[in-house]
């Protein structure tokens, strides 16, 4: 018995910057249970406090590596790259969600831990490949996510979606743990580089597990035959929680497939090409195609969420170091476009009489010309056009498809982004070519204008030179591939 | 042939979630009125439709709190098996855990989760 009994202190440095946002979370906890009624402007700051030091460390421990807590915690170039993208989303979502909230009459001081409690759990879910931890930190990203998407005063649609989103995200944890059973049960190891690279018999028991874990996870990120809660949820939200499930959501659900890809290619290469490409490939046109006939503007973008899954699993398909370089890249492109798309709609929904209708859109450029030119650009960014990160994103896995040789898959995203330009086409050309019909101009503050312009700027430099970002990448992307 | 226990566990479970379901029917009690289940409102046929039968918010609240214990309970098992071996840290941490823990209780009774009798918006 005693040698099972392993002791070791963990190594708390490399999750020093996890550490300081749960201390974050507990302060903030802590100082709700202390007044009762948490007062937002102190709520705020700190977690301004907390988020900022956090990203500080975070950039200044750049180059951290290694594990702790017995292998269970991995930190490497990637997981501080998707953390450092977390935070700095969460830091611009503060922004913006105190405003909106109070025109929803919806204050709750519960707010910001369960905030709080969603990135530090992704934060955990992009640093491990330790299965346990993974189903862990999954229920914790989810179960806040759950809440947060509930949290409107009186709303009925919120609670529907939220609804919707618990049934389903609770039956995708079931698959993801059942998955990883029989994984267990194949290797003896909850660890996933042993797992995939471990020879032993009874290989079915693998492939049902892998199966069903990434059934799980293709669930959380909408992937097409598993994305019915995904339209319900994010229409129904409050809509700076819909940017932030779009942009952090999409970042920590991916980051563990992103970490199997390596470890896939080896052993099950034509599988998972087949596979994978076929669900991406259903998943672009399926999403792009209802997308278009979309009414609701916040809909319409959920719906394209669901297709940039799928432009984004194109590149998961590509199983070598250039489509992963290629899906970090547009997972990071995404988490910002996204994220500033859904925004933009969370400031025009604080007039009174916006519903996110389509032709409440034309003539924007009359009631808020600088809204609609940031919406435009972040909308061309969606579709793809050269001079914003979405080019270069798309550019990248259709590089990275052509290189394999996908050519099929390359086509279809090809049509599927034809598809798209209808509906982001649409919304621009309403906004600019049409008259007005009807004035809706939102009070905005300097500082969330601040925040948007800032926004649109990221979407257009990173754009411009894909360089700054392509570094950091390309850096983790290779380190994924080593062993 | 290995893993036969786990096919017989899966029955076991199968049979506990049919008997959970179904010993409610048979043993619940049976009344036949139809008005059993509808919303009082001062004896008048109903106003507002979108009434619905009361179900105590509680009943929720304790199953969750259940779950906090629950989960600690299942931690200290294993924990109490190898605790000659962990000595000093062992024991520091496994107090953290429910230290932690804890804080979730008094969280629940300061916000007025266990308030049985609760009343309107007691916050």
């Amino acid at each position: 018995m005693e040698q099972l009994v392993r002791l070791e202190f963990p190594d708390l440095w490399l999750l020093l910057p996890e550490l300081v946002v749960l201390l974050t979370g507990f302060t903030l906890f802590s100082l709700d249970l202390l007044y009762r009624r948490l007062n937002h402007t102190l709520a705020i700051s700190v977690s301004l406090i907390g988020y900022l030091i956090a990203l500080l460390l975070l950039l200044f421990n750049w180059k951290a590596k290694g594990e702790t807590f017995y292998g269970l915690y991995h930190r490497d170039s990637f997981s501080t790259l998707l953390q450092a993208f977390m935070l700095l989303l969460t830091l611009l979502l503060l922004g913006f969600t105190r405003a909106y909230y109070r025109h929803r009459n919806s204050l709750y001081g519960e707010f910001y831990y369960i905030l709080n409690f969603a990135l530090a759990g992704g934060m955990f879910l992009v640093s491990s490949y330790n299965l346990l931890v993974l189903y862990v930190t999954l229920e914790a990203v989810s179960i806040s996510f759950y809440i947060l998407t509930a949290l409107l005063r009186s709303d009925f649609n919120a609670k529907e979606g939220a609804f919707k989103y618990l049934m389903l995200g609770g039956l995708s944890i079931a698959l993801a743990s059942y998955g990883a059973g029989f994984m267990y049960l194949y290797s003896g190891s909850l660890d996933l580089r042993y797992i995939l690279t471990h020879v032993g018999e009874n290989q079915y028991f693998l492939v049902l597990g892998l199966v069903l874990f990434l059934v799980g996870f293709a669930i959380k990120i909408g992937a097409v035959p598993f994305h019915f809660w995904l339209p319900d949820a994010y229409q129904g939200a409050p809509t700076p929680i819909t940017a932030y499930m779009a942009s952090v959501g999409k970042l920590a659900f991916f980051a563990p497939v992103v970490r199997l890809m390596p470890y896939v290619q080896e052993h099950f290469a034509y599988a998972w090409i087949t596979t994978v490409g076929l669900i991406s490939a259903i998943t672009m046109l399926y999403g792009n195609l209802t997308a278009l006939v979309q009414k609701d503007v916040k809909r319409l973008l959920a719906y394209s969420s669901i297709a940039h899954s799928g432009y984004i699993m194109a590149g998961i398909a590509v199983a070598e170091v250039i489509g992963l370089k290629a899906v970090i890249y547009f997972l990071l492109a995404y988490a910002l476009m996204g994220f500033g798309s859904f925004i933009v709609l969370a400031l025009m929904e604080r007039v009174s009489g916006w519903e996110n209708r389509l032709e409440q859109f034309s003539g924007l450029r009359f009631s808020v010309p600088w809204l609609a030119f940031s919406f435009m650009v972040l909308l061309l960014a969606l579709l793809g056009i050269p001079p914003t990160v979405g080019f270069v994103g798309k550019a990248l896995i259709f590089m990275a498809l052509s290189f394999e040789g996908l050519w099929w898959l390359a086509l279809v995203m090809i049509v599927a982004t034809g598809i798209s330009t209808g509906y982001y086409l649409r919304i621009t050309a309403l906004m600019f070519m049409k008259e007005q019909n009807s004035y809706f101009s939102p009070s905005v503050s300097a500082g969330e204008k601040l925040l948007i312009i800032l926004i649109t700027l990221g979407v257009v430099l990173l754009g411009a030179t894909p360089i700054i970002l392509w570094k950091f990448v390309s850096l983790s992307a290779e380190n994924l591939f080593v062993r | 042939m290995d893993y036969m226990a786990l096919l017989v566990f899966f029955g076991v479970m199968l049979a506990i979630a049919l008997v959970f379901v179904f010993v409610n029917v048979f043993l619940g009690p049976k009344t036949s009125d139809a008005l059993q289940d509808y919303p009082y409102e001062c004896g008048v046929p109903l106003y507002d439709k979108s009434a619905q039968s009361t179900f105590h918010q509680g009943y929720y609240l304790l199953g969750l709190l259940l779950l906090l214990f629950d989960i600690e309970a299942a931690f200290l098992f294993p924990w109490t098996v190898v605790y000659r071996y962990l000595g000093l840290f062992g024991f520091v941490e496994m107090f953290l855990f429910i230290l932690i823990l804890t804080y979730g209780l008094l969280y629940a009774w300061r916000k007025g989760a266990l308030n049985w009798q609760y009343e309107e918006e007691s916050l």
